[in-house]
C-alpha cells in the first residue's frame, strides 16, 4: 500500500492526469525576472518524477515538473530556498545559493504523514493537525468484503469502537468514539461529502474514498453541538482527469454461523440428568432404560432421539456482491459513477438483506474560478429479519433452551410444529415454528447527496456553498398467521395463535441543509501561515412514522406480501417530528514555519429541539502542536525522523433528542383507555412534563497526543491520552412521586423509553478517560513488501450525579442485573457473589416444631435463630441463609448482617472492556498479496442469561447444560419420617465436581457472569494479480483473483453463541438474551479494471 | 491557478476592498436565519392547553383519569391486588399466599406479618403510592382543562355545559377517591390539588384530618355536580355518580369520626372530630335515593358461571354470588367499581386486571392454575356459620369443584398457607382462562363501594348516633340478602343490634374484599391481629419457623411512606414515629 489515493494501482491514468495538470500549468507561463533555476526530480529508485510542485519557499510562486521530471523556474534574486513537494513523498527544501541547476531525489513518505485529509469544512495536512483524527483509507477497507462500511471499520482505528450488535444481515453495529458518548445513546455524527446526517447503511463501501473520524474537541469543535459524540467524515470517490476507467468487482461467498459448540444436552444426556435429579429427590426415574442403557420415551418405550435445534434454525447462506464503477473526466468535467448490488442471506433461515445503490458524483468547471458539482446516491434496501435478543420468543434463544427430545413436527401427521414429547412439554415455543410463522419484509429507499459551488475569489480565498438533500421512505410489513402448535387434538393453547395479525408501518423523512463558508489561506512575513474558515449553516428535517395493524386478516400465508387492504388497519402510532437548526462557525489555524501549530474553533448553534430559554449554545475549542523534530538538536540525535506533540481542549455538545420534549404532552398511550360498561373508550393523559429550560448537553474534551516516526520513517507511533466529561446530560430525572411522573416498573421491565414519563432535565455527569496507541511498521525485504499495524484503546467510563440508579437487564425471573450508579461504570452487573455450592458438611439435622427433621446450614454470623431438639437435647443455631439447600449456590453475606438479603448484592461484573484492539498485516510478494486482520476485546464480562435456565431442572420444560451430567448430587435421607433420626439412603455423588445440583434458585449471581474477552481473525484474504502482459491483450489493466474468509478463527472462553453480544441500550450491554451470531464467510472474488 | 503577476497585484490591493468582499458575502449568510426559523407549531405532540381546548379532548382526559383507577402498572403489581394486600392480607382475615414457601412478593408477606419494610428500595408500596399520585395528576390536569374551557367559552351550550359539569364532578370524585385510598394506607399524605410545577417539589405531608377534610370538601362539590346512576345509560356504567360521591363522603365522615373516637390524644389524628351525624346523613341519602339495591334480597336468581353445578352455566345463582361474577358487574348493588375487561391485549395495553389470576387457586387436580394470593385465614373459616351461604363464596377448600378449560376439576389448596382459597374473584374459562392473551386480561371488576357496604356503614352511623333500631333493620337487610331473600335460614335475623354486630357483619359480608384492615384500624381493634399465627399450614404441614402477626399498635396503623419518596423529598417528608 503506497498512498491513500491508490494511485500506484492506477499509475497509468495517474500519469495521464499529471500530464494534463502540467500542460495547464504551462499555459500560465512564467515571466523571467531575475534568475532561472532548472533541474530534474527523481524518486529513490532513480525514476524521474513528473508533477512535483516546486515553490519558492514561503510563497505560492512555483511550477511543477514535466512528464520527464524536469522543471524550470524563474525566481527573484532574493529567493533563498526552493520547496519540492509531491503527494506521497516527503517535502524537501533546498538552498539555491548561486546554483542555477538543482536536481534532487525525493524520499517516499512511507507513513503518509503529509497526506491531506478531510476535516470539517475543509482539508488539512495530516502533519499539521493539532487535534486527534483517525483516518481510514478505502484501501485498508477494500480487502474486507463487507456489506456495510460501519462493520468494516471495526478495529481499524484507535478510539473507534464498533460494537457488533448482531450477525443478522442489514443490522447496524453501534459506533462509539472514545468510550460512551452519553448515557442517552448518542451515535457519532455522520458527514458524507460535507453534509451531515447521512447514514452509513446507505453507502456502498466501494464508493468510499476515505473516512476520517474526529475524536477530540479540537477536531470536532467546528461541528459544535453536533460533534459531541464524535464525527465520522465520509468522502466518496470523485472522477479524475484521465481516460475512462471501468472497475468491476465481484465476489460470492458462503456463510456459516459462528457457533462455539454449546454445552447443551442432547436427548440421552437430558434423560440421564432428569433421572439423576429425580433420584436426588427420592422420586422414581422418569425415563426408562433399555438393556444397552439407552433412555426411552416412557409413553411408548421408543429410544429417545435428539433434535439439534441449532442445526434446524441455521443454514449455510449465500452472499453475493457486484460492484461496477466508471470514472473519468477532462479538466472541466469529471465524474464518478458507481453501482452496487449486494445480496446477503442470513445464517438463520428466512433472514436476508438485499441492497441496490447507484451513485453519481460529478464536477464541472464553469470558468477559471468557479466549480460546481453534485454528489448523489440512491439506495434501495430490502430486508427480512428474525427477532433476537429476546430470551422467550426468538428462535436464537429458544434453539438453546428447547427440549432436545421434542421433534420438529407433531407426531400426529399434521403439519403442526411440536411442543411436547415423552410426556414433557416445553414452555417456550418451537424455534422452527417461530421462523416459519414470522413473515416480514422491510423495504427502504433513500436519496442522499448535495450540490455545491466553489468560487476562488482570489488566490487562497475560496467561497463554497453546498446544499444537501436527504429523502427517504420505508415500508415494513409483517404477517403472523393463525396456527396450532402441537397435535391437533393435544395442542398448546398458549403457544398457538388464533388471531392473525398484519402489521404495516411506514416512515418518511426529508431534510435539507445549506452551508456557506469561506476558506482563506495566507501568510504574513513568510513564516506566519494562516488559514481562516468562517461560515454559516442551516437545515431542517422532518421525520414521520405511522404504525398500523389489522387483525383477523384472511389471507394465505404465501400471499401475505400482496395484502394491501389498508382501510382495515387501525393506527397504533403516528407522529411527525420536524426539527431545524442553524449555526455560525469559524476556525483559525496558524503555524509558524511549520514548527509551531495553533488552531481555534468556535461554533454558535441554535436548535429547535431545546427549550425556548436555552436554544443557543456556544462551543469553543483550541489546540496547539509543536513539531519538535524540526529543532536542530533533535534532528542531530538522528533517532526521531518526525515528532510532534499536540494538546487540545474544548467544548462540544449533544442535543440528540426528539423534538418538542421541552413541552408537556398529552396523548392516548398505554393505560389511558377505560372500559365503561364493558366497552373500552379511548383516553388520554399528561405523558410528560414541560421543561422550557431544556438545554445543550455539554461535552468537555481534553486530548494530549504525540506522533512519532523512527527507523527512517518505517516505524510510526501515535499515542493519545484523552478525557471527556459530559455535563448536564439530557436525562429523565426522578422527581417526588407526589408530582405524578413516575418511572414505572413496566418501563424498567420493557425498557421502552415511551413509558418513562419523568421530566427530561439536564443533569448527570459522564466521565471517559483513556488512551490510544497506534503503531505501524512498513518495510520491504527483497521483493516482499509488507506493513504491520496495530492499535489499542482503553476507555474507562464512569457516571456521577444521576440520583436514582438506572436499571436494566431483567429476564428469566432475574431482575435489574445491570445498574448504572453514581461513581460506578455504566451498566455494570449486580447480584450475589457466590462461594461454590453448599455441601453435605455444611448442614446439620435437628427436630423442629412438630418433631419434623429439618436440615439447615448453621453459620455463627447468622442472625436468624432456629431452635429445636437433637436427640432429646435442645439445640439453637444461627443461620445466614434460611433457604440454603445442599447443592445450591452459596451466596456471600457481603454486608455481614448475618442475613442474605438484596443488600448483599454487589457488583459482579462489568461489560466494559479493559481494552479493545485490532492488528493486521499486509504482504505483497510479486503478484501475490495477503491480508490478515485480527480484532478483539479484553476484560469485558457477559451476563449469560441463556445460562440461567440451563442449570435449573425443576420444571423439566427447558433444556439443560450438559455440565450437569456429572453435577453434584446430594445424599438422600429418609428424613420424611418425623420421629426417627434421618438415615442415609443414598450417598452423595460427584462431591468434588463443585457444580451445583439442578435445583437452582433464580437469583442474579456471579455464576452467570462469564469472561467475554475474545480475539477474532476478522479477515484473511489471499490475492493473485495476473501479470499485466497477459491481460493487456484483453484490454484489461488489472485482473486480480482472491480467496478469503471472514471470522475464520475466534478465541474465547465465552460459552454462548458468540462473544460479540453487543448492546440492547446503553444501559444494557453484554447481557446475552440470545444474539444472532456473526457468520464465518468464505469468499471468492475478482477485481477487474478496464 | 494564477500567475505571479496577479499575485503581486493582489498583494498590493487595498486590504479594505478585500474586507468589503468578505463582509458582503457574510452578510448574505447572516440574513439566512432568524430565530423564527426554530419555532414550530408542535406536530405529533399535543400540549395540555391545546388538548383541553375541545370537549373531545376533555372527554379523553376524563377517560384517561379513570384508567388510573385499576391500572396494571406492571406484571406483578396490579392496583386492585395491591389494595387487597393492604386491606385483606395485612389483616386477620387473610394470608399472603402465592408460591409455596412464603417468599412470593416479599412485601405482601411482610404486611401479612405486620412488619412492613421501611427500607425496601423498590417496593409494591412505591408503585401503589406513585400510581395514585399519577391519577391525581391526571384528575388535576383535567380539572384545570375543564375550568379553562368554561372560562374561554362562556357561550357553551346547555347540553355541553351539563356534560362539562358531569366531567368536573367525576374528576372531583376521583381526586377525592384517590386521596382517600392513600389516607387509609398511609395516614396523612401530601394533598395535591393542582399539577405541581418544579418549584413545588418540596411538598410535605398533611395531617390525617386535613386530608380527610380535603376529601370531604371535594366530594361535596362532586355531589353537587354529578348525575344519579339512573341518569347514565348502560354503556356509561362505571362512571362516578352522585350516589357514589355521597357514599364515599359518608365513608370519609365515618372514618374521621372513628379516628376521633378511638385515637384521642394520638398526634396522628389531631383535628379529627365526631362527624357521625354527617356520615349518617350522606349514607341515608344514598339509601333513600332508591338507586341501589341488595341484589337477591327479593329472592331472584341469575344465570351465570358458578362452580356449584355440573354445568358451566348455573341457572340458580343467588345474588350474593352473582354480584361477584363477571355477569353481575355493575349490578344495582354496585355503587362504585373499578372496571376491567378481557380485551386480549398485552399487559401494558390491556384494560383487564391481574386480580383474577392473582387470587385464583394455584392448583387443580390436573395441574397448575392461578397464583394463589389472598388466602382466607383459619380465623375467617372458623368465624363463619358453616351454613352461611356467604362462606362458600368467600372460601373454597380442596376438593371443591372448579370448572377449568379442560372441564370439571377440583380445587387443590396444597400451596395455600391456610389450605383454603377465596372464590370471590373467579372467572370462567370463556371469560378468561381459555382466551386470555396475557395474565393481566382478568375481566373482574373490583367492588370499591357496594350497596351492602353503604347499608352497614349506615348501620354503624345509626348506632353511633343512638338509633339502634335502624341499625338492626339494616343489618337484617344484609343478612336477609345473604339468604337470598328467604324468610328464614342462615344467617338468621338478629333481634337486637350493637356496634359489635356491625363489626361481625362487616367481616362476613365484606370478607376478602379489602375492608378488614382499614376497619380494624379505624375502630382501634387491631388487638385482634396481634399475635395471630400465620402460615400455619402449607400442604398440611406446619411450617418452620412459625410466624405470628407482629402488628405494633401505635405504629402499624399506617404503612410507611415509600423509601424512595422520603429520599426524593430531601427531608421534607418524614415517616410517622416507629418507622425510622
Amino acid at each position: 500500500m503506497k498512498n491513500r489515493n491508490s494511485l500506484v494501482n492506477q499509475k497509468s491514468s495517474f500519469k495521464t492526469m499529471l500530464l494534463l495538470v502540467f500542460l495547464l500549468v504551462f499555459q500560465f507561463s512564467v515571466f523571467a525576472q531575475e534568475k532561472q533555476v532548472t533541474g530534474t526530480v527523481f524518486d529513490e529508485s532513480g525514476e524521474t518524477l513528473p508533477g512535483v510542485n516546486v515553490l519558492v519557499k514561503g510563497t505560492t510562486i512555483g511550477t511543477v515538473t514535466n512528464i520527464d521530471g524536469n522543471y524550470s523556474i524563474t525566481v527573484d534574486a532574493a529567493t533563498k530556498e526552493l520547496l519540492y513537494s509531491f503527494v506521497g513523498y516527503l517535502d524537501q527544501t533546498v538552498a539555491i545559493g548561486n546554483k542555477s541547476e538543482i536536481s534532487i531525489t525525493l524520499e517516499e513518505d512511507i507513513l503518509e504523514m503529509d497526506e491531506v485529509i478531510v476535516v470539517g469544512y475543509g482539508t488539512q495536512k495530516k502533519s499539521d493537525l493539532t487535534g486527534s483524527v483517525a483516518s481510514v483509507s478505502a484501501e485498508s477497507l477494500e480487502k474486507l468484503p463487507s456489506s456495510r462500511i460501519d462493520e468494516a471499520l471495526q478495529g481499524k482505528a484507535a478510539g473507534v469502537v464498533v460494537l457488533q450488535n448482531s450477525g443478522q444481515p442489514g443490522s447496524a453495529p453501534a459506533i462509539r468514539v472514545r468510550g460512551l458518548a452519553t448515557i442517552n445513546g448518542g451515535s457519532p455524527l455522520i458527514v458524507v461529502d460535507g453534509i451531515s446526517g447521512g447514514s452509513l447503511a446507505n453507502i456502498n463501501p466501494a464508493d468510499i474514498e476515505s473516512i476520517e473520524v474526529l475524536k477530540d474537541a479540537a477536531s470536532q469543535g467546528i461541528y459544535g453541538s453536533a460533534g459531541g459524540n464524535g464525527v465520522i467524515l465520509v468522502t466518496t470517490k470523485k472522477g479524475k482527469v484521465g481516460k475512462l476507467q471501468t472497475k468491476l468487482d465481484i465476489y460470492a461467498g458462503l456463510q456459516e454461523p459462528w457457533i462455539k459448540i454449546l454445552n447443551i444436552a442432547d436427548a440421552q444426556q437430558y434423560a440421564a440428568m432428569l433421572n439423576q435429579y429425580n433420584q436426588s429427590k427420592e422420586l422414581e426415574d422418569y425415563f426408562p432404560q433399555n438393556e444397552s442403557g439407552q433412555y426411552l420415551n416412557p409413553e411408548n418405550d421408543e429410544v429417545l432421539s435428539s433434535t439439534n435445534w441449532a442445526d434446524e434454525i441455521f443454514r449455510l447462506a449465500l452472499v453475493q456482491n457486484y460492484n461496477l464503477s466508471v470514472s473519468g473526466g477532462k479538466e472541466n468535467a469529471k465524474f464518478f459513477f458507481g453501482t452496487n448490488y449486494n445480496a446477503q442471506e442470513g445464517t438463520v433461515k428466512k433472514t436476508s438483506n438485499d441492497r441496490f445503490s447507484v451513485r453519481l458524483n460529478s464536477e464541472f468547471k464553469l470558468f477559471d474560478k468557479v466549480t460546481i458539482g453534485e454528489n448523489f446516491s440512491v439506495t434501495n434496501n430490502v430486508r427480512s429479519g428474525t427477532s433476537e435478543r429476546n430470551e422467550y420468543s426468538s428462535p436464537l434463544s429458544t434453539s438453546i433452551q428447547m427440549l432436545p427430545f421434542v421433534p420438529v413436527f407433531a407426531t400426529d401427521g399434521s403439519e403442526n410444529y411440536a411442543y411436547k414429547h415423552a410426556g414433557k412439554s416445553s414452555n417456550i415455543q418451537n424455534p422452527m415454528s417461530q421462523i416459519e410463522y414470522s413473515n416480514n419484509q422491510g423495504t427502504s429507499n433513500s436519496l442522499f447527496g448535495n450540490a455545491f459551488a466553489r468560487i476562488e475569489i482570489i488566490k487562497g480565498l475560496t467561497f463554497e456553498s453546498r446544499i444537501g438533500i436527504s429523502m427517504g421512505n420505508s415500508l415494513y410489513k409483517s404477517f403472523l398467521p393463525v396456527y396450532v402448535i402441537g397435535d391437533e387434538d393435544n395442542s398448546s393453547p398458549s403457544q398457538s395463535n388464533s388471531v392473525s395479525t398484519y402489521t404495516r408501518n411506514t416512515t418518511s423523512n426529508s431534510s435539507w441543509q445549506l452551508q456557506n463558508f469561506i476558506n482563506y489561506s495566507f501568510s504574513i512575513m513568510e513564516k506566519n501561515n494562516f488559514t481562516v474558515t468562517v461560515g454559516q449553516e442551516a437545515g431542517a428535517s422532518k421525520y414521520e412514522f405511522k404504525n398500523t395493524q389489522a387483525n383477523n386478516v384472511d389471507i394465505e400465508t404465501d400471499e401475505w406480501m400482496n395484502y394491501e387492504k389498508t382501510d382495515s388497519f387501525r393506527v397504533l402510532g403516528e407522529k411527525p417530528t420536524p426539527t431545524s437548526g442553524y449555526a455560525y462557525f469559524g476556525r483559525v489555524t496558524y503555524d509558524y514555519d511549520g514548527l509551531l501549530l495553533f488552531q481555534a474553533n468556535i461554533r454558535r448553534d441554535h436548535s429547535s429541539k431545546l427549550g425556548p430559554n436555552n436554544r443557543v449554545g456556544n462551543f469553543p475549542s483550541a489546540s496547539a502542536g509543536l513539531k519538535f523534530s524540526e529543532f536542530d538538536f533533535i534532528k542531530n540525535l538522528n533517532i526521531i525522523d518526525f515528532g510532534k506533540i499536540r494538546f487540545g481542549y474544548g467544548a462540544t455538545g449533544n442535543s440528540d433528542i426528539q423534538p418538542f420534549l421541552y413541552l408537556n404532552s398529552m396523548g392516548p398511550v398505554d393505560m389511558t383507555g377505560y372500559a365503561f360498561g364493558g366497552v373500552t373508550q379511548e383516553g388520554a393523559a399528561l405523558l410528560t412534563a414541560a421543561n422550557p429550560d431544556l438545554k445543550w448537553e455539554t461535552v468537555l474534551t481534553q486530548n494530549i497526543g504525540t506522533d512519532l516516526r523512527f527507523l527512517n520513517n518505517r516505524l510510526g507511533v501515535t499515542v493519545d491520552l484523552f478525557s471527556r466529561k459530559n455535563i448536564d446530560m439530557l436525562l429523565r430525572k426522578s422527581v417526588p412521586l407526589t408530582v405524578g411522573y413516575y418511572i414505572t416498573d413496566a418501563f424498567r421491565e420493557l425498557g421502552d423509553a415511551a413509558l418513562d414519563t419523568r421530566p427530561l432535565v439536564n443533569y448527570g455527569t459522564l466521565n471517559n478517560r483513556g488512551f490510544e496507541v497506534t503503531v505501524t511498521y512498513k518495510d520491504q525485504v527483497g521483493k516482499l513488501k509488507y506493513n504491520l499495524n496495530a492499535n489499542i484503546t482503553r476507555a474507562v467510563t464512569t457516571i456521577d450525579d444521576i440520583g436514582d440508579p438506572l436499571y436494566a437487564g431483567s429476564g428469566r425471573g432475574i431482575t435489574n442485573v445491570t445498574r448504572t450508579m453514581n461513581g460506578m461504570p455504566v451498566s455494570a452487573f449486580y447480584g450475589y457473589k457466590t462461594d461454590g455450592v453448599y455441601q453435605e458438611d455444611d448442614f446439620v439435622w435437628y427436630q423442629g416444631k412438630g418433631d419434623r427433621w429439618i436440615s439447615i446450614a448453621p453459620d455463627e454470623n447468622g442472625t436468624n435463630v432456629v431452635e429445636g431438639t437433637y436427640l432429646g437435647q435442645d439445640v439453637s443455631y444461627n443461620v445466614t441463609n434460611t433457604s440454603a439447600a445442599v447443592g445450591n449456590l452459596k451466596y456471600i453475606d457481603t454486608d455481614g448482617d448475618g442475613n442474605i438479603t438484596v443488600a448483599d448484592m454487589v457488583q459482579i461484573g462489568d461489560p466494559n472492556p479493559d481494552f479493545i484492539f485490532g492488528f493486521g498485516a499486509d504482504f505483497e510478494y510479486q503478484n501475490f498479496d495477503l491480508n490478515l486482520f485480527f480484532q478483539g476485546s479484553y476484560g469485558n464480562d457477559i451476563f449469560n442469561l441463556m445460562k440461567v435456565n440451563l442449570y435449573t431442572v425443576n420444571n423439566g420444560s427447558l433444556n439443560l447444560s450438559n455440565d450437569l451430567i456429572n453435577s453434584y448430587i446430594p445424599a438422600t435421607y429418609n428424613s420424611r419420617d418425623k420421629t426417627v433420626a434421618p438415615e442415609l439412603v443414598t450417598e452423595a455423588r460427584n462431591t468434588d465436581s463443585g457444580i451445583l445440583r439442578m435445583d437452582g434458585d433464580l437469583q442474579a449471581s456471579d455464576f452467570y457472569v462469564e469472561d467475554g474477552s475474545y480475539i477474532r481473525l476478522k479477515n484473511i484474504q489471499l490475492g493473485y494479480t495476473i501479470p499485466l502482459a497477459k491481460t493487456q491483450k484483453m484490454k484489461i489493466q488489472r485482473l486480480r483473483l482472491y480467496v478469503g474468509a471472514k471470522n475464520l478463527l475466534t478465541l474465547t472462553n465465552y460459552s454462548g453463541f458468540d462473544p460479540e453480544v453487543g448492546e440492547t441500550t446503553i444501559l444494557e450491554r453484554g447481557f446475552d438474551r440470545g444474539t444472532y451470531p456473526q457468520s464465518k464467510m468464505y469468499t471468492f472474488g475478482v477485481n477487474l479494471i478496464f | 491557478m494564477l500567475n505571479s503577476q496577479l499575485i503581486k497585484k493582489m498583494k498590493t490591493m487595498n486590504s479594505i476592498k478585500r474586507y468589503v468582499t468578505i463582509s458582503f458575502l457574510f452578510s448574505l449568510l447572516l440574513m439566512a436565519c432568524t430565530s423564527d426559523f426554530l419555532e414550530y407549531e408542535p406536530e405529533g405532540v399535543q400540549t395540555d392547553d391545546v388538548f383541553y381546548s375541545t370537549i373531545d379532548g376533555i372527554t379523553l382526559g376524563v377517560t384517561g383519569t379513570y384508567a388510573g383507577v385499576n391500572v396494571c402498572p406492571a406484571s406483578l403489581h396490579n392496583l386492585d391486588m395491591m389494595y387487597l394486600a393492604f386491606g385483606s392480607i395485612a389483616s386477620d382475615e387473610a394470608e399472603a399466599g402465592g408460591e409455596r414457601g412464603g417468599g412470593d412478593i416479599i412485601d405482601f408477606q411482610n404486611w401479612d406479618k405486620g412488619k412492613p419494610e421501611v427500607s425496601e428500595p423498590k417496593s409494591v408500596s412505591e408503585n401503589f403510592y406513585a400510581y395514585h399520585y399519577k391519577t391525581i395528576l391526571r384528575a388535576n390536569s383535567t380539572l384545570g382543562g375543564i375550568r379553562l374551557y368554561k372560562e374561554n367559552n362562556p357561550d357553551t351550550s346547555t347540553d355541553s355545559l351539563a356534560l362539562l359539569n358531569q366531567y368536573e364532578g367525576e374528576m372531583e370524585f376521583l381526586l377525592a377517591f384517590e386521596h382517600f385510598k392513600l389516607i387509609k394506607v398511609y395516614g396523612g399524605i401530601p394533598i395535591v390539588d393542582h399539577a405541581l410545577g418544579s418549584a413545588e417539589y418540596g411538598i410535605t405531608r398533611n395531617t390525617v384530618a386535613e386530608c380527610l377534610h380535603f376529601v370531604q370538601e371535594h366530594l361535596e362539590l362532586a355531589v353537587s355536580l354529578l348525575p344519579k346512576r339512573s341518569e347514565y345509560p348502560a354503556s356509561e356504567m362505571g362512571r362516578a355518580t352522585k350516589g357514589a360521591a355521597e357514599a364515599l363522603l359518608g365513608k370519609a365522615y365515618l372514618y374521621e369520626s372513628s379516628y376521633a373516637e378511638n385515637y384521642a390524644g394520638d398526634a396522628r389524628f389531631e383535628g379529627c372530630t365526631n362527624q357521625y351525624t354527617k356520615a349518617a346523613q350522606y349514607l341515608e341519602n344514598v339509601i333513600s335515593s332508591n338507586e341501589y339495591e341488595l341484589v337477591g334480597i327479593n329472592g331472584e336468581t341469575f344465570d351465570t358461571y358458578w362452580n356449584q353445578d355440573d354445568s358451566p352455566m348455573y341457572t340458580e345463582t343467588p345474588g350474593y354470588r352473582y354480584i361477584f361474577t363477571v355477569d353481575g358487574e355493575n349490578s344495582k348493588e354496585s355503587v362504585f367499581e373499578a372496571q376491567s375487561l378481557n380485551d386480549g391485549f398485552a399487559y401494558m395495553l390491556s384494560r383487564g386486571t391481574y386480580l383474577t389470576v392473582y387470587t385464583a387457586v394455584r392448583n387443580t387436580g390436573s395441574g397448575s392454575h392461578g397464583w394463589g394470593f389472598n388466602c382466607p385465614s383459619p380465623m375467617l373459616l372458623n368465624a363463619y356459620d358453616p351454613e352461611d351461604p356467604r362462606k362458600m363464596v368467600s372460601i373454597g377448600e380442596s376438593g371443591d369443584p372448579i370448572y377449568i378449560s379442560t372441564g370439571w376439576d377440583t380445587m387443590d389448596c396444597i400451596d395455600s398457607p391456610s389450605n383454603i382459597m377465596t372464590r370471590k374473584f373467579e372467572a370462567s374459562p370463556e371469560q378468561y382462562w381459555s382466551n386470555k392473551g396475557a395474565d393481566g386480561n382478568g375481566p373482574n371488576n373490583f367492588p370499591h363501594i357496594r350497596y351492602a357496604d353503604v347499608i352497614l356503614m349506615a348501620a354503624e352511623a345509626a348506632i353511633k348516633t343512638g338509633d339502634n333500631a335502624k341499625a338492626l333493620n339494616y343489618i337484617n337487610m344484609v343478612r336477609k340478602r345473604a339468604r337470598n331473600g328467604a324468610a328464614s335460614g342462615v344467617p338468621a335475623d338478629l333481634s337486637s343490634a350493637t356496634f359489635e354486630d356491625v363489626v361481625t357483619e362487616r367481616l362476613f359480608e365484606l370478607s376478602m374484599e379489602g375492608h378488614r384492615f382499614f376497619d380494624l384500624v379505624r375502630w382501634n381493634k387491631t388487638d385482634l391481629m396481634v399475635g395471630q399465627p400465620l402460615q400455619t399450614y402449607l400442604g398440611g404441614v406446619p411450617q418452620t419457623p412459625p410466624f405470628t402477626n407482629d402488628f405494633t399498635q401505635g405504629v402499624n396503623e399506617f404503612f410507611p411512606l415509600p423509601m424512595v419518596e422520603i429520599i426524593n423529598s430531601n427531608g421534607n417528608l418524614v415517616q410517622y414515629p416507629g418507622y425510622n
